[in-house]
């Protein structure tokens, strides 16, 4: 009975270690193999030693990816946490009904589809005179512009679009962060005749630092990862303009075969994103 | 409520509805376009409300690139992944919860560590594997890596953690195998978990992109994610190079339209799954 016991278990956890074994942690092997070798992944793989790597660390557009994706995930995100922490404060009356429509719609965009919400995107901004940004644009006496097609538009279009998608997740991250924040701080700061100003400068955000953390770290890890939106707004382009460091990878095993130039590239966004997760843990812990 | 704070609520609800207006517009912009003629689109100056009211976007996607069939594909790939990762990872989330085994903590770490993985960092060894066992250009090779999910082992070990022992010792002393007190015990309380664990893993899989843009190669087995960079960079693309618009707002629009109507109907599970996933990819 005891032996029995033991095993049962190991056949409930046994059909998803191996599901993790066989598409996560084995083709982690692969792919540190094929960072040593000349590969298209279509005919055998040749041996090449460090190669890869010397090609990748002294390759330009490696480099240039990597500043791409860095201005645009920091940009994004510090523009993101201030304005969801402003319509946190400007949303939080728990009676007015048009608060919580607010908060319903703004994160509308964050439950679409990526590629769904990207197309939309794609509406707004198209290269065309006729497209709204440009309509609003030529309203205002300026002259249209060509966003994504324009290489120094085109990340600058992108980032906009990232804040339209998270900025309704971080907006309800905060509200829900306000809510745990007891009356008597609020109360404390009227006695001593702060103005509301104040009372959010010294008392609200200093009390807020872990969630600001919290959505900090978590878009870091999801818009240092990012793909499908950027590849259906620009696939990089105009030229180079916009490619992030996964759009490089793809491009670099899917577009020009080069499977192996390619792991190393992967091999240091995985990296990168273990040494962001761990960060992220430890200040779980921590808390 | 003196004069002062009355004009600055006032102030703030105007900034309220600024904010609603900038946010509803591109859905609102989204459906009207969908059902205009491409020249409405580009014409100086665009029309808002259609003047001519077409579903010949629908018509032109659907000749094009199948709609209905990729409509079909992508509920049968969603579908599925969510009710075994439902399955197998409660399944793992309960022995993790209340059964004891050697090295449970360390195979514990082990699995959570899948969740640091990016896709990108795994779609080049996954697009080997699949060429060796001939799955490239099939709907089984997007549902196979994710026929079990780490977040929804984490999730259910959290929640069935919290349901106490006496449930099943007294089932066990009468006899019950582990299975049967899964089946008959465990599943029926942790319902609003099986809820939850649903509507994220079903958004995930309405959500790939990467893989099944590298490994679908024949139209009838496109996802509707994909059909967005299809219509976009090769299928509306008009003549004179310019994307056809008017498909790429119908089909954005047929794409997000299930999980818009689940948002409207769910909100608040939705919200709270959501949160609760703290991390979306």
């Amino acid at each position: 009975m005891s032996q029995k016991r033991n095993i049962i278990p190991w056949l409930f956890i046994a059909p998803s270690l191996a599901i993790f074994t066989t598409f996560h942690f084995f083709p982690l092997a692969i792919l540190v193999y094929a960072s040593f070798t000349k590969w298209n992944l279509i005919s055998p793989p040749q041996f090449i030693g460090l190669e890869n790597y010397l090609k990748v660390i002294s390759d330009d557009l490696f480099i240039k990816s990597l500043f791409i994706t860095i201005t645009f995930v920091f940009t994004s995100i510090i523009i993101n946490v201030i304005l969801s922490l402003g319509i946190a404060l400007l949303t939080e009356k728990p009676n007015s009904k048009l608060a919580t429509l607010c908060r319903f719609i703004i994160f509308i965009p964050y439950v679409l589809p990526d590629a769904a919400s990207a197309g939309i995107w794609n509406l707004l901004f198209f290269p065309h005179p006729s497209s709204p940004v440009n309509v609003l644009l030529s309203q205002l006496g300026i002259g249209w512009q060509g966003w994504i097609e324009d290489k120094n538009l085109a990340l600058p279009t992108i980032i906009l679009y990232y804040i339209w998608k998270n900025v309704g997740f971080s907006t309800l991250v905060y509200v829900a962060g306000l809510k745990a924040i007891p009356k008597i701080f609020y109360d404390a700061a009227e006695v001593d005749g702060a103005s509301r100003l104040d009372t959010i400068k010294y008392v609200i955000i200093p009390l807020l630092k872990p969630i600001t953390l919290f959505i900090l770290i978590t878009s870091l890890i999801s818009g240092w990862q990012s793909f499908t939106d950027i590849f259906v707004l620009t696939k990089g382009g105009p030229g180079t303009a916009t490619t992030t460091l996964s759009i490089y990878i793809y491009h670099t095993a899917f577009g020009e075969g080069l499977a192996g130039r390619a792991a190393v590239a992967a091999i240091i966004l995985f990296i990168i994103t273990l040494a962001l997760t761990i960060i992220q843990l430890r200040y779980i812990k921590s808390e | 409520m003196n004069k002062e704070n009355k004009i600055k609520n006032l102030i703030g609800n105007l900034i309220i509805l600024l904010i609603i207006i900038i946010f509803m517009f591109p859905l609102i912009f989204l459906i009207l376009s969908s059902f205009k003629p491409y020249r409405e689109i580009v014409s100086i100056p665009p029309t808002i409300i259609p003047k001519e009211f077409t579903l010949n976007n629908f018509i032109e996607i659907q000749k094009k690139i199948d709609l209905i069939r990729m409509t079909i594909n992508t509920f049968i790939v969603a579908s599925l992944i969510t009710v075994s990762t439902l399955f197998l990872g409660t399944l793992a989330g309960y022995a993790f919860a209340k059964l004891q085994f050697k090295g449970k903590e360390k195979i514990f770490v082990l699995m959570m560590s899948k969740l640091m993985i990016p896709t990108m960092v795994l779609v080049i060894p996954w697009t080997f594997m699949m060429m060796r066992i001939g799955l490239i250009d099939s709907l089984l090779a997007i549902i196979l890596p994710n026929l079990s999910g780490a977040w929804t082992i984490f999730f259910m070990r959290q929640y069935i953690s919290q349901l106490p022992n006496e449930l099943f010792d007294s089932a066990r002393i009468d006899g019950a195998g582990e299975f049967t007190i899964f089946l008959r015990i465990i599943l029926p309380l942790i319902k609003p978990a099986l809820a939850t664990a649903t509507i994220i893993n079903f958004l995930w899989g309405w959500n790939e992109f990467l893989w099944p843009l590298l490994v679908l190669t024949s139209k009838e087995n496109f996802l509707l994610s994909i059909g967005v960079a299809f219509i976009k960079y090769s299928g509306g693309v008009m003549t004179e190079g310019t994307v056809n618009y008017a498909m790429l707002a119908a089909f954005s629009l047929i794409y997000s339209l299930p999980i818009l109507l689940a948002y409207l109907l769910l909100a608040r599970q939705f919200v709270q799954s959501i949160v609760l996933s703290g991390l979306k990819r």
